[in-house]
């Protein structure tokens, strides 16, 4: 555990700058939002206590929401996506199971299985936060055209900035 | 006791799930409805000189645009004023007037509007209103609730519930100020409203936005029987207080007569472009307090 706490806070410390001071404005088409934020979430270690979990999501969520405006939708978004976190890992368990102490990333657990984690996990948390912003659905079809698309732009971005800044430096960590 | 406790153990993950989607949604019902709740946002000073710094790079892309509009509103301003009799003219700077104490405490703090000698028997309602000038720190123009930061705060005299305006029209109100910050909801606001007339047949309807296009509008509560074209020119009414009557907002650009209905469907351009917002004027409305306090007044006397 203690092993992981200094990658984790650098982890936390780029992403959130990367987010606030890069990406933040940054928005394809009108419709394709960017949260790299959430990189640091899903790359929190595999055996980490669920309430844990979900103190830090709840406080990363506050943050982000101080920035945008929107106090408490990152928040919720950010509490519902760790509490679901764990199960979902389980329920990728691959079939010798995860090694002690490792991350759900792409370079430990390979492209593939990332994706398949971390894309639903992206689309609840953009789903939400479009939703509650918009507060009902009168906007039904371009809410969801707004989550789908950020959902891939996420996801892209957060795969590249993990290949651009582990590319060669912390092999053995992440 | 014993079964209290070993019931919280067991399932203490989900209850601090209920615990902190509780106050999340705390927060939020909290942030849409009122400002007074004092939660952190972009006028805190330290997210606000976050954003001031981010923005100084971009802030450059602009200057163009942002030099054009002032030297245009320059040009417009010195036209109004040479328009004006000669008299007037020769003493803006020193005027005489009448009720001049009264004047001098309205004019205390006014930042540009000079008294108007032009007719001197209603002066008050040309000092009834001071601008603020502003300088945009952060706006964001693809939210479904978008607010705008500015880099004037309490120190600067604007308190939450002011009107907001740039050059070209209508930007939004303040929300909630600290020292020398202040976070504006935008036009662009699913909750915002705005009390507005349609300036040819002088009616009185309400500008919303409906969440997708920044630079269009929808105006409602215009009744049928009225004639509304497109081109028509959409302008605050003035009534709330918040702004100035006779503000532009924007243009008709689509009228959509709804069948069986009472109102209209109609679609407003408007004037101005959120994309390059720059500078904007803070309102100052110098008798809203008095207008507020009769209002009030009224209400509890016919109770």
């Amino acid at each position: 555990m203690n092993r992981h706490l200094l990658p984790q806070a650098l982890n936390f410390v780029i992403f959130f700058i990367i987010q606030i001071l890069v990406v933040r404005k940054l928005v394809l088409f009108d419709v394709a939002f960017c949260y790299v934020y959430l990189a640091f979430l899903l790359l929190l270690p595999i055996e980490l206590s669920v309430m844990t979990a979900m103190l830090l999501g709840f406080i990363t969520g506050l943050f982000v929401d101080i920035f945008y405006n929107t106090f408490g939708i990152h928040a919720a978004a950010c509490v519902f996506i760790m509490y679901i976190r764990k199960l979902w890992i389980d329920f990728l368990t691959p079939r010798g199971g995860y090694d002690i102490g490792s991350i759900p990333s792409p370079r430990s657990q390979g492209l593939q299985w990332f994706l398949t984690y971390a894309f639903p996990l992206l689309l609840i948390h953009h789903i939400l936060i479009f939703f509650i912003e918009i507060g009902g659905f009168q906007l039904f079809s371009y809410t969801v055209l707004k989550a789908i698309a950020s959902t891939g732009f996420s996801l892209i971005m957060i795969l590249v900035i993990q290949y651009i800044i582990y590319s060669s430096s912390r092999r053995n960590v992440l | 006791m014993y079964n209290l406790l070993s019931f919280l153990l067991k399932y203490r993950t989900t209850l601090l799930f209920v615990a902190l989607e509780g106050l999340s949604g705390f927060f939020i019902v909290n942030n849409n409805t009122y400002h007074q709740a004092a939660v952190i946002n972009s006028s805190n000073k330290m997210v606000a000189s976050v954003m001031d710094f981010s923005n100084t790079a971009s802030e450059y892309l602009n200057l163009q645009e942002a030099n054009d509009q002032l030297a245009q509103e320059n040009a417009q301003l010195r036209a109004v004023l040479s328009s004006q009799p000669n008299n007037s003219l020769s003493d803006i700077f020193n005027p005489i007037i009448e009720d001049s104490i009264a004047l001098q405490a309205l004019s205390q703090d006014s930042l540009v509007i000079l008294p108007n000698v032009r007719s001197r028997t209603d002066s008050l309602r040309f000092q009834q209103y001071a601008y603020i000038p502003a300088k945009v720190v952060d706006n964001t123009v693809k939210n479904f609730k978008n607010h705008v930061t500015i880099n004037k705060g309490r120190a600067d005299g604007i308190e939450p519930n002011m009107g907001v305006i740039s050059p070209n029209g209508v930007v939004g109100k303040v929300k909630d100020v600290s020292e020398h910050y202040a976070l504006i909801t935008s036009i662009l606001h699913t909750n915002m409203n705005v009390s507005s007339l349609v300036k040819r047949s002088n009616t009185l309807g309400s500008i919303e936005w409906n969440g997708t296009d920044p630079t269009q509008a929808s105006l409602r509560y215009i009744p049928i029987h009225i004639n509304v074209i497109t081109g028509d020119t959409v302008v605050t009414s003035g009534y709330s207080g918040i702004y100035p009557p006779e503000i532009l907002i924007g243009t008709v650009k689509e009228v959509r007569p709804e069948e069986d209905a009472a109102f209209y469907d109609i679609d407003v351009d408007l004037s101005n472009n959120f994309y390059q917002l720059s500078y904007v004027y803070v309102v100052k409305n110098k008798l809203k307090q008095e207008k507020d306090s009769l209002l009030h007044q009224t209400f509890v006397g016919n109770e």
